[in-house]
């Protein structure tokens, strides 16, 4: 199961959900849904836009868990 | 702007045709006038009360499908692609094979040309329908990925 971690990554950077959504273009609804692991699918776009805004790489935002 | 003005066209039409079969199905029980007509014509008999039964059965199918297809042609100019959508072709589609197993019980007992014709008729809309409702499945499920792509 891929894991997203990106609650830990705004943390770290001192970056609110809404900053980030306005950021990226994405709305508050749909932000939520890729950090409560809702999400089927995230566009490279995205993952790019996200990436550039906390300064970070795609490992710190996704992580692969073994499903038990 | 187009899409919108095609659907609240044919909606219209589906709901004056509607209306139509309603106010002919009302016609057959109420009026004194049919029922001595198929008294005359067929007599009260076995063909006659068959006729009439036959009927009134493809007048209440025909009532459920139609009723279908609004309910349908309403969420067009919305978001078509709903489960409720896939659910409801489907049900056109038993309800079409349903007419058309009638249209062919009536052929049994009192054959016409134009009752073959709208057996096959139905027939065929029902596979059509089934067809569709299977289609309309598989774009739910594109939707469903689709709005849940970020």
């Amino acid at each position: 199961m891929i894991k997203v971690k990106l609650d830990v990554m705004l943390a770290k950077r001192g970056v609110s959900s809404g900053e980030l959504a306005d950021a990226i273009g994405i709305t508050q609804a749909n932000l939520s849904i890729l950090k409560t692991n809702k999400g089927k699918a995230v566009r490279f776009s995205t993952l790019d836009a996200i990436c550039k805004k906390l300064d970070c790489t795609v490992g710190d935002i996704l992580e692969y868990v073994e499903d038990k | 702007m187009r899409l919108k003005i095609l659907a609240r066209i044919t909606k219209l039409l589906l709901m004056l045709l509607m209306l139509s079969v309603a106010c002919a199905m009302a016609a057959l029980v109420i009026s004194g006038d049919v029922r001595r007509f198929f008294a005359e014509g067929y007599g009260m008999e076995a063909d006659g009360f068959m006729l009439y039964a036959f009927l009134l059965t493809a007048g209440a199918i025909a009532l459920w499908i139609l009723f279908e297809l609004i309910a349908v042609l309403s969420t067009v100019e919305s978001d078509p692609f709903l489960e409720r959508n896939a659910r409801a072709f489907v049900r056109m589609g038993v309800a079409a094979e349903i007419a058309a197993a009638l249209f062919v019980g009536k052929c049994v007992f009192s054959f016409t040309a134009m009752t073959a014709v709208c057996a096959l008729v139905m027939a065929l809309s029902g596979l059509f329908a089934l067809t569709l409702a299977a289609v309309f499945a598989r774009a739910v499920a594109f939707k469903q990925e689709n709005d849940l792509t970020i």
